[in-house]
């Protein structure tokens, strides 16, 4: 779902090779393997699916993955598409007995008012502030339990109902019926049906995703959604099954004086709502939810002083003003002096990040550095790889890296040389302790993997940089336990052999949306497009903007950083909007045709809002119109859904050596190649969120960007 | 592809395999592995150091049948054939 296999993910070859092993016409089990692609786009991976005959593809509307995985839970709960045995287990004692590693917290009690939380031990005079269940309508410690516990069941105390997560579920789930899921998902009536009879029915059934399910406003409850469906069947961990958890090994640098950081971040995420107000008018991020921080809302939160100014900015190696959607946001605050006034870039090219900044410190290229690699989801086994510089070398004694391109550095050297300057702990003579010295990259990763999983540091004969990492042998015998009577499990699941499966998250039902003051839900939603009031949008938009705009990804390109590589760049010279010959016919164009297009808030750029912005405009964007309206050339193809608008997001660049973003170094104008800046880019189409105006739609829980689904206007020129 | 009726059964393979005379060889690629990531393409490039804009090494990605009602089931395959070079 969403995912697109064969040409996405790190590694791609991976699951490419595992895909091919099923599907292969002379394994034995390629006809009874069936790969359904749920997904706007004909991908890749969907023309490998669909090749054995027996594969599927599901043309789902961009934006109602929850109704869909809604639809296939409420389809599975009532009729009995789920293994009961399996979500009646309590405890981890039950578990063992019956012969199953982990277990769910279907059984276990919640409260019915908001916040709705678990009820506790202590709230039933049991003593302890531990989950409780029933068993046979009394209530009981979970951990006391030794049988099943009641499923589908509800309790009374004090006048406030408490159900089980199962029930809360199943009555989530029937809030709408399958055909008014299929009739907002556009799809043809009964593929819900289907597909969850034929999941449930299957020997080892698994769904998974990458990022469409979960780059969108609703994106958390969505891979949450996808989560629960896996522990309906429990496959979780199991051979054949869903495998949440890859596993890196780890090193540490060890220092008494190290500094965390404190303080609210400037993208107002990690961090419950902290000011004085009742509600807050720029959104906040749980921390739970929201491990990594919102970008989008950095660039916003900046340009308007909020929750405090910025005084500087250090960007490494990322490219916003290019793949943020809604970045014109980003432009405008690079270019605001008052906004940004003092911007640094380390970056191995002049991106059109770098280009917008006051200073850049030139890196070396992303391979050509010391460092480590951890793993993806794609590998089951325990893995770090050793990365290590080719063509620069290193001085025998201080261990200080010589580049061979001038005023290059790597990218840790930089810091490490910042952080000197700063005075900072932990860092030169003796900063990783007494005797260790951290003056620069070598030092650090040398210390780094002498420490916890790994040891020898970068000595040359050891096996960690002979081997080039530290690999967990993957051989199959390894790969499975058998020690559980009710089935093979993984031997690799994150680090955790026995553990609880969570379906309802107590940690998002007790965060306040920071603009409402209303706590969040703790089971996945029916939902589409929703703004950070989580209202959805008003319904006229869409009537006045029918088509949906959509990207995808070719096997051959990353989104910023291969266009100006030109032999990547010739396997196919430019993009175009692709098209469905439905949509095409509408609009009488078809195939080298030139369409114009605009979103609800494009319009915007002509504004004061975006004023510095505006001056360049023409040269980053030739194909901007004015009045909001792109130009793009289309291509009808059935590989697109009716009703999209679908843009690579490879093309179309302004810096890293394209024309459009011409650049002087002492005074002299540096080379570009046109072939760099051909195509379009689509992203400042994006909708910006009707309440904050000024940033793209970001989902309130997880703090994802609405990355597909903005509706557009096309007309033909 | 072998739905298309483009499949060589195994026994028409043996069976030339014990052809006597001369043998002529040839590249049989099995298309169900080609995911169309063009790393050929790029390999090719690499090893016959092609200028910008040549390129002995190609994939074809071939669009079949035709999507155009979203409340009907699709009926669509995409065939990526890669064609090699023969250097």
């Amino acid at each position: 779902m969403g995912s697109n296999i064969t040409a996405a993910d790190y590694p791609m070859q991976t699951r490419a090779r595992y895909l091919q092993k099923f599907g292969k016409r002379l394994n034995p089990d390629a006809k009874n393997f069936k790969h359904v692609v749920i997904d706007p786009r004909f991908t890749n991976g969907a023309a490998k699916a669909t090749h054995n005959g027996v594969g599927e593809w599901v043309p789902l509307k961009p934006t109602t993955d929850a109704y869909f995985m809604l639809g296939m839970i409420r389809w599975m709960i009532e009729n009995n598409g789920y293994k009961r045995e399996y979500l009646t287990i309590p405890n981890e004692k039950v578990a063992k007995k019956k012969g199953y590693r982990n277990w769910t917290d279907m059984t276990y009690l919640v409260g019915t008012t908001k916040p709705m939380k678990y009820l506790t031990g202590k709230d039933v005079g049991l003593g302890q502030s531990d989950f409780v269940v029933l068993i046979n309508g009394q209530p009981k410690m979970f951990q006391e339990a030794d049988g099943f516990a009641d499923l589908d069941a509800s309790y009374v105390l004090n006048g406030v109902e408490y159900k089980t997560v199962f029930r809360l579920l199943r009555e989530r789930a029937q809030e709408h019926t399958l055909a008014e899921s299929e009739a907002v998902c556009d799809i043809p009536a009964g593929t819900i049906a289907r597909i969850a009879q034929e999941f449930s029915s299957a020997k080892h059934p698994a769904i998974e995703m990458f990022r469409g399910p979960v780059q969108q406003s609703n994106g958390w409850y969505n891979g949450q959604a996808l989560c629960i469906i896996n522990m309906l069947v429990d496959n979780i961990d199991r051979k054949g099954g869903f495998i949440s958890g890859h596993k890196n090994y780890w090193g540490d640098v060890k220092a008494n004086n190290k500094r965390k950081p404190s303080g609210v971040r400037a993208d107002t995420a990690k961090a419950a709502y902290q000011g004085k107000k009742p509600t807050a008018t720029r959104p906040w991020y749980s921390g739970y939810a929201v491990p990594r921080g919102v970008t989008p809302n950095f660039f916003s939160n900046v340009r308007m002083g909020y929750p405090y100014k910025n005084k500087a900015y250090l960007n490494y190696y990322n490219d916003p003003a290019y793949t943020m959607p809604y970045n014109q946001e980003t432009i405008e605050a690079l270019l605001d002096v008052k906004a940004m006034p003092l911007t640094f870039s380390i970056d191995a090219y002049m991106g059109e990040t770098s280009a917008l900044c006051d200073y850049v410190l030139p890196d070396t290229d992303y391979l050509e550095r010391v460092g480590g690699f951890k793993t993806y989801p794609p590998i089951k086994t325990q893995v770090f790889g050793v990365r290590m510089p080719v063509v620069g070398s290193f001085d025998p004694k201080t261990h200080e890296y010589k580049a061979i391109r001038p005023d290059t550095k790597m990218g840790d050297d930089i810091l490490i040389t910042l952080a000197k300057e700063c005075g900072l702990p932990t860092f030169g003579k003796d900063g990783g302790g007494p005797g260790v010295n951290i003056n620069n990259s070598w030092e650090f990763w040398n210390e780094f993997y002498s420490h916890k999983d790994f040891k020898g540091g970068l000595d040359p004969k050891g096996s960690l940089v002979k081997l080039g990492g530290k690999f967990q042998n993957p051989a199959p015998k390894y790969q499975y336990t058998k020690n559980y009577s009710s089935g093979e499990y993984t031997s690799f699941p994150g680090g955790r052999q026995v553990r609880v499966l969570f379906t309802y998250l107590e940690k998002v039902a007790t965060y306040k949306n920071a603009m409402t003051g209303n706590y969040m839900d703790g089971l996945p939603m029916y939902r589409t497009i929703v703004d950070c009031k989580e209202q959805p949008l008003d319904p006229a938009i869409y009537k006045e903007y029918p088509m949906q705009l959509h990207t995808n990804k070719e096997p051959f390109h990353t989104q910023s950083r291969t266009m100006n590589n030109l032999w990547l760049a010739s396997i196919k010279p430019q993009n175009y909007a692709e098209i469905n010959p439905a949509d095409a016919e509408k609009l009488g164009v078809k195939t080298g045709d030139w369409v114009k297009v605009k979103s609800p808030s494009s319009e915007q750029l002509d504004s004061d809002m975006y004023k510095n912005f505006h001056k360049h405009i023409k040269d980053y964007y030739p194909n901007y119109l004015g009045k909001g309206w792109f130009k793009f050339q289309v291509r009808a193809t059935s590989r697109i859904r009716p009703g999209l608008f679908s843009v690579c997001q490879s093309y179309g660049r302004f810096g890293a050596g394209s024309p459009k973003g011409k650049w002087h170094m002492n005074g002299k104008e540096q080379p570009s190649d046109e072939r760099v800046g051909a195509g379009f880019h689509i992203n400042p189409l994006y909708m910006a969120d009707p309440v904050l105006k000024n940033m793209v739609l970001v989902d309130p829980v997880g703090g994802a960007t609405q990355s597909f689904g903005t509706p557009l206007r096309v007309e033909k020129i | 592809m072998s739905e298309l009726g483009t499949f060589v059964p195994d026994e028409v393979l043996e069976a030339s395999f014990k052809k006597p005379g001369p043998k002529q060889y040839t590249l049989w690629v099995d298309l169900e592995y080609c995911v169309g990531c063009h790393a050929c393409t790029m390999a090719c490039k690499g090893e016959n150091n092609t200028p910008v804009g040549v390129d002995y090494n190609r994939v074809m990605e071939i669009e079949v049948g035709e999507f155009k009602d979203s409340k009907e089931k699709p009926d669509v395959r995409v065939y990526f054939v890669p064609m090699p070079c023969m250097h």
